[in-house]
Order: C-alpha cells, then structure tokens, then sequence
C-alpha cells in the first residue's frame, strides 16, 4: 500500500458515498458509544473501537455512528459500551472485547437480539446525580 | 496501569481536550534508542499546585476534570516511565496551556511496547465525538510522528480539521473506516522504509 494523499483519502470517500447511495440507509439513527477513560484505555477500548469500526464497515452499516465518551462508572467490566438502536432500549455492554464487538453488531445491530452474558446497567441511581437518564 | 505507550498519548490529549484546548500538537518521535513524546495544548493550563495534584494518585479534591473528580492517567505516566528508566516533564501555565513530555528509553527491558499507533491517532481525532467531551468546544489536532533509523528521519504530519473536511465529519462508522485506512497507510509507509 502505498502512502495516501489527503486527495486519495477524498477520492476514496467520494466512491464510498457512490457506493452508498446505491443501498438503503442501514444503521441510521443506530449509536454506538464506547468508555474511553483511563479505565476503558487500560482495558483494550482501542481495539474495541477498532473492532467496531471493522465489522460496521464489513457489514454495510457505515451509517453508525460511532462516538466515545469517559468512564461510565463501571470500571470492572471495561471495556464498557453502550448501544442506541431505534425501537429497542438503549444497553450497557461491559467486558466488550474484540469478539464481543463483532457479536453486538451481528446480533444487537442485525437481528435486533440482546447479548444476555454482557448486558450490564448504569451505576445505581443514588450514586449518580441524575439518576443515570 | 496501561500496556502501551501509545495508551498514555490518548490520555494526555483527552486532558488536553477537557482543558478547553483549541490547538493541540503531538510530536511522536522515535529513533533506534528512544521514544519520545510531547503533547502541548492552549487550554487553560495549571497552577503549581494543580499541577502537583495532578500527578499524585492519592489526591484528588473532586474538580480535578470537569465530569469526574479522579484522574489516573497522568500518576501511571509518572509510574511506568519512573520504572523504565524514563522521564515526565510537565510544564504548564494556568490560562496558557500544558506541554508534557515524556520519553522512554526503547533498550530498557521494562519500557512498554509502542502500541498501535493509527488507532490511537484515530481514536484522538475522533475525541470531540464524544458525548462526555462536547463541552470542551471545536479544537484542532495536529499530529506529528516520526521515525528516525540510520540517521535518517522520515516522518508525517495530519492535522484532525484536514481530515474531518476530507471525510465530511467523523461521526459515522463508514468515515471512521476510512480514517483508519489513512493512518495505516501513513504509518505503513513509515515502517517500510524503515526496512
């Protein structure tokens, strides 16, 4: 591969959208948010998000959108995600590693199935100020 | 504690982002003996004091950040670059901004390997997405990463406002994707030559 110019890199995002058009708006209104804090960093979030990035794209969805936030307070199951999927309540998934992200988009994203062995909640409502909404 | 080095470059400019930054510069260098890395910032910098604070892990007075009262990132920097051999150097101004240093000696058997360094690039460039960050307002990101071997340098620069107008925001899976595809190409490059 040789090394890309900003041109390449707007030539290429000009055929994707080509390529776009062409389907339908899968993974519209889909969000993804991934807990980038220091703990979800030390735990592997990086190549979750990679992870992420990788299947979304293999799959067509590159309509999710996919955005990052800090510690969700759920330290020991980092890392930890979230996912907002229209008509379906909005999951807290935790220990996401690289397999785990390549199943929610398969599963949660596809065929609109939880992954049960992952699901975790917010924080308590007492120990957050908004009670978590 | 973080495996790689490049985990302790995405904290700092998380910090630098939090801190209201609206230029934030990353120089990466690398030679056969040394990595070496300096993130300065123009956000709103720190006293003396917070500065002290923000490199003790015991202490914390609730206002450290902005939407959480801990910070871990820079107290694991100190640790694992003071058990590599290497060094921190903070500097910083309240209302000017924060330069931090840091480097470690590549011999040292206890110097954290680099890490993926297109993924950190991108998951920084793509920071201001997040929910958590957005009151830290639009900032750019410039990038500077370099790699010198046989007393040659060779090196790349990508600045996050070129790369969001290329790819029209990066917001979505899709431009993500491509954003990543750059990096690894730049990064590539590097290496290839290195050979």
């Amino acid at each position: 591969m040789a090394k890309m110019t900003l041109e390449d890199l707007r030539n290429l995002r000009e055929q994707k959208k080509k390529d776009m058009s062409k389907r339908d708006s899968a993974g519209k209104d889909v969000r993804i948010i991934i807990g980038m804090g220091t703990c979800g960093i030390a735990a592997g979030a990086k190549r979750t998000l990679d992870a992420f990035i990788e299947e979304l794209d293999a799959q067509n969805l590159e309509n999710v959108a996919v955005t990052q936030t800090g510690c969700m307070g759920l330290c020991y199951v980092e890392p930890t995600i979230e996912v907002m999927v229209p008509g379906m309540p909005s999951v807290i998934y935790g220990n996401v590693d690289e397999e785990t992200a390549r199943r929610i988009v398969n599963k949660h994203l596809i065929k609109k199935e939880m992954i049960n062995d992952h699901v975790f909640d917010r924080p308590a409502a007492d120990i957050i100020k908004d009670g978590g909404k | 504690m973080h495996a790689e080095i490049c985990d302790f470059i995405l904290d700092i400019v998380q910090n630098a982002v939090e801190a209201g930054s609206s230029r934030i510069e990353v120089f990466l260098r690398e030679t056969e003996r040394i990595i070496e890395c300096r993130v300065q910032d123009n956000g709103r910098g720190m006293t003396a004091e917070e500065l002290k604070a923000a490199r003790d892990p015991f202490y914390t007075d609730g206002t450290k950040h902005a939407e959480r009262s801990i910070g871990m990132g820079i107290p694991f920097l100190v640790q694992a670059a003071g058990s590599a051999g290497g060094s921190v150097d903070i500097k910083s101004e309240k209302g000017k901004g924060t330069e931090c240093c840091f480097s470690f000696d590549r011999k040292n058997l206890d110097t954290p390997p680099l890490g993926d360094v297109p993924g950190t690039f991108l998951t920084a460039c793509s920071l201001s997405n997040s929910l958590s960050f957005l009151h830290a307002g639009e900032f750019d990101l410039i990038l500077n990463r370099s790699l010198t071997t046989n007393g040659r340098e060779d090196s790349y620069a990508v600045a996050r406002s070129e790369l969001t107008e290329a790819l029209d925001g990066l917001e979505t899976a899709g431009s993500l994707s491509l954003a990543r595809i750059y990096f690894t190409s730049l990064e590539k490059s590097l290496r290839d030559r290195e050979k």
